[in-house]
């Protein structure tokens, strides 16, 4: 079980590395989203800076046909550094790297797509080499995958969650629609809210399309008794500022030392109390939940929601 | 590019005609879709399929449209499109190998898991990748070919730009969506359904959450006040009835319609009028003339605004429903006609929905230009005369002096 963080800032990497952190994802210029965006040439220079570190980097959107040829070619210059994997979820950027036959662990990142351990094992016979579990099945589910799955796997251990995104300008478009005024720019001034929900997701617009991920982080930071088999734990670092991913990245850091040394017991309400001080909003995501989708099952919880607004 | 065409007694025919593809949510509906011109049905079974609001298909019901459809030399493909979940498991093999024994012609899969088991089984069906997977590049296309996958049915997010470079060197089958609703996000990869409901959109729940309104903040405070239009992800429906010939001519395998809960109406519509505008111009399209009335029949069962979706760019504002939905068709179906007696002039009719004595009935049919009447004398089964035909399902008969024929439709005509 090890940390990896997506690189928010790389001023802030010798940080990292010394709570003990050496495994990174890097966003760049083909990455979906991203907490920041780091030029083919910035990824050459971290590489070289940190050869003790594992570098992936995020090739996860989807491509659009007529840009395959310019995302083969970024494969290739990667394929040129001392990068360790990429984490993708469009299969042609597997068959790129399998036709040319790269040497990068191949990490499957569909964001919704890895929910059970057979077909992760179907992938595995063609190329996968590890993958990225799906958050919307529940805790229970992930561990069986993990039982199951006969590859390295990692699971989201904190951060925004990833909802939906949009090859659409949706937010310039409603600006259109609707004459309103609004800052439009940037991944953290707007949030929105279902006229019938409580649940706050944040909305972004780049120029990929448009990106929904929930306001809350996802948190498992006291969880780490039961999702230690995972080989990796995520932290995302999208849409926080670099206090808090230091700070999270610290907690998570020292938690999985305490756990390392039989301490985590003891130790967390510490790192809880220091977690809740950060004042964000934090939330289980399906961890201990699930999700409902044949009719009987849908119509039921209908009724339960009417009954309990009564 | 594909050869489609060839030259027959000094006038280009086109040789590749597309396969018509239509949605059915029901054994009625599949029927009607097959009458009036699909080559092909997909429908869901009770397992493994989206739609789960849909009231999707038995084994038996599959049986019977099967059997049906061969008679009309048609095919019945099948959604096995769930991602699966650790609890979805069980139980396909025995699912697809039911499938393929009374005749199916394909699965649309999403899961990588299906399609190996399927390709492993050796069966005769076909397997077709879902839009679900969101392809739009031909290096993936390449992926799936290399499993042994018979078509892809590509995101709809490809545009005809690069649908011309897939098509060139596509090593499969491609399906393209013609028709119907689009998601507003990347298919499969939208969750605001499982966020905001709790229903699984992956696995047939979704509850169509990106088509509510919403509450936009700037730094927590409030954009849209209440007067204001909402910020709402909905998008008007596709249609590419204009574009049908530079897709018979790209050579694209498939032409989907979406729309597995969609009224018997409206299918009967749309399959309808692609079904004819794909014949006219196949027969002679270098002489063939975009007619608007194409596009007027298929408004006539429209529950949206139509666009082009992704086919010339992005699309942008205009193709955005915000506080502007038009739900309601501009006619009303009324009838579905049983039988016809030529002698007496008398039309034994299904009523679909109120219809009184006055009102003028446009009746459209897979075998016949569009034709109108006014209802001037109608009786109940006791050949009673009546005024209003008011009860759903109930056998009315209806004088029309023109030759119609069974299973053609009307529609009450709104002026």
């Amino acid at each position: 079980m090890k940390i990896v963080l997506s690189l928010n800032d790389q001023k802030r990497l010798y940080d990292y590395i010394d709570m003990g952190i050496d495994t990174f994802v890097l966003g760049g210029k083909y990455s979906f989203h991203c907490p920041y965006v780091f030029s083919l040439d910035e990824i050459a220079s971290l590489t070289q800076k940190y050869p003790q570190c594992i570098f992936y980097v995020a090739v996860n959107a989807l491509y659009d046909q007529h840009d395959i040829k310019d995302v083969e070619d970024y494969i290739k210059a990667l394929s040129q550094m001392n990068i360790h994997g990429l984490l993708f979820q469009d299969y042609g950027v597997l068959q790129i790297v399998k036709d040319y036959q790269y040497h990068f662990d191949m990490m499957y990142s569909p964001e919704t797509l890895n929910t059970n351990a057979c077909t992760l094992n179907v992938l595995k016979s063609q190329g996968v080499t590890s993958a990225f579990l799906s958050r919307v099945i529940p805790l229970q589910e992930q561990l069986a995958i993990c039982h199951d799955v006969k590859m390295p796997l990692m699971l989201q251990a904190h951060g925004v969650e990833y909802i939906a995104a949009s090859k659409r300008e949706l937010l310039s478009n409603y600006q259109a629609a609707s004459g309103l005024s609004f800052q439009n720019n940037g991944i953290d001034h707007l949030t929105l809210k279902a006229k019938n929900s409580d649940y706050l997701l944040r909305i972004f617009e780049d120029e990929k399309g448009t990106h929904i991920f929930s306001d809350a982080r996802l948190y498992t930071l006291d969880l780490l008794n039961q999702i230690h088999e995972f080989d990796y734990l995520y932290i995302e670092t999208l849409m926080m500022n670099n206090e808090e991913a230091i700070e999270i990245a610290s907690l998570y850091s020292d938690a999985l030392k305490s756990y390392k040394q039989g301490t985590y017991d003891r130790d967390i309400k510490e790192y809880m109390d220091l977690l809740y001080r950060l004042k964000t909003p934090l939330d289980r995501g399906f961890l201990f939940d699930q999700t409902v989708y044949k009719l009987e099952d849908m119509r039921k919880m209908d009724n339960e929601k009417r009954e309990s607004n009564r | 590019m594909r050869n489609v065409s060839q030259i027959v007694n000094g006038k280009r025919k086109i040789i590749k005609k597309p396969e018509l593809l239509a949605p059915a949510g029901n054994l009625e509906k599949l029927k009607t879709a097959i009458m009036y011109g699909a080559d092909a049905v997909f429908v869901g079974g009770k397992e493994f399929s989206l739609r789960s609001q849909a009231s999707n298909f038995s084994i038996e019901d599959i049986k019977e449209g099967v059997i049906f459809a061969k008679k009309y030399g048609a095919h019945i493909h099948v959604t096995c499109n769930i991602i699966l979940h650790q609890d979805n498991l069980k139980g396909i093999e025995e699912y697809l190998q039911t499938l393929d024994d009374i005749g199916v012609t394909a699965i649309i899969v999403a899961d990588p898991y299906i399609m190996k088991i399927a390709k492993d089984m050796d069966l005769n069906l076909e397997v077709h990748v879902s839009t679900q997977l969101s392809t739009l590049n031909l290096k993936a296309i390449e992926f799936y070919q290399k499993m042994g996958m018979d078509r892809v049915v590509l995101g709809r997010e490809v545009t005809y730009e690069d649908l011309k470079t897939i098509m060139e060197y596509a090593p499969v089958d491609v399906e393209y969506f013609i028709h119907g609703a689009m998601c507003i996000h990347y298919s499969g990869r939208c969750m605001l359904s499982n966020y905001l409901s709790r229903r699984d959109a992956n696995r047939g729940g979704c509850s169509q959450s990106c088509r509510w309104y919403y509450d936009l903040y700037d730094d927590g405070n409030l954009v849209n006040q209440e007067d204001d239009m909402p910020f709402s992800m909905s998008s008007k429906d596709m249609s590419l009835i204009d574009h049908i010939g530079e897709l018979i001519e790209l050579g694209v395998d498939s032409f989907k319609i979406e729309g597995r809960m969609k009224s018997l109406h409206y299918i009967a519509t749309v399959v309808s009028t692609y079904r004819k505008l794909i014949d006219t111009y196949c027969e002679d399209p270098d002489h063939f003339i975009q007619d608007e009335s194409y596009r007027q029949e298929l408004l006539k069962a429209a529950n949206r605004a139509l666009c082009h979706g992704f086919f010339y760019e992005h699309p942008g504002v205009e193709e955005q429903l915000f506080n502007m939905r038009d739900e309601h068709p501009t006619q009303e179906f009324v009838m579905r006609i049983l039988d016809y007696d030529q002698e007496k002039h008398l039309a034994k009719i299904e009523q679909r929905n109120y219809f009184k004595v006055g009102d003028q009935i446009e009746i459209f049919s897979p075998h016949h230009p569009n034709l109108f009447f006014t209802v001037e004398k109608l009786y109940n089964e006791d050949k009673e005369a009546v005024e209003v035909a008011n009860h759903p399902m109930e056998i009315l008969y209806v004088e029309i002096n023109e030759n119609v024929l069974a299973n053609d439709m009307g529609r009450k005509v709104i002026r």
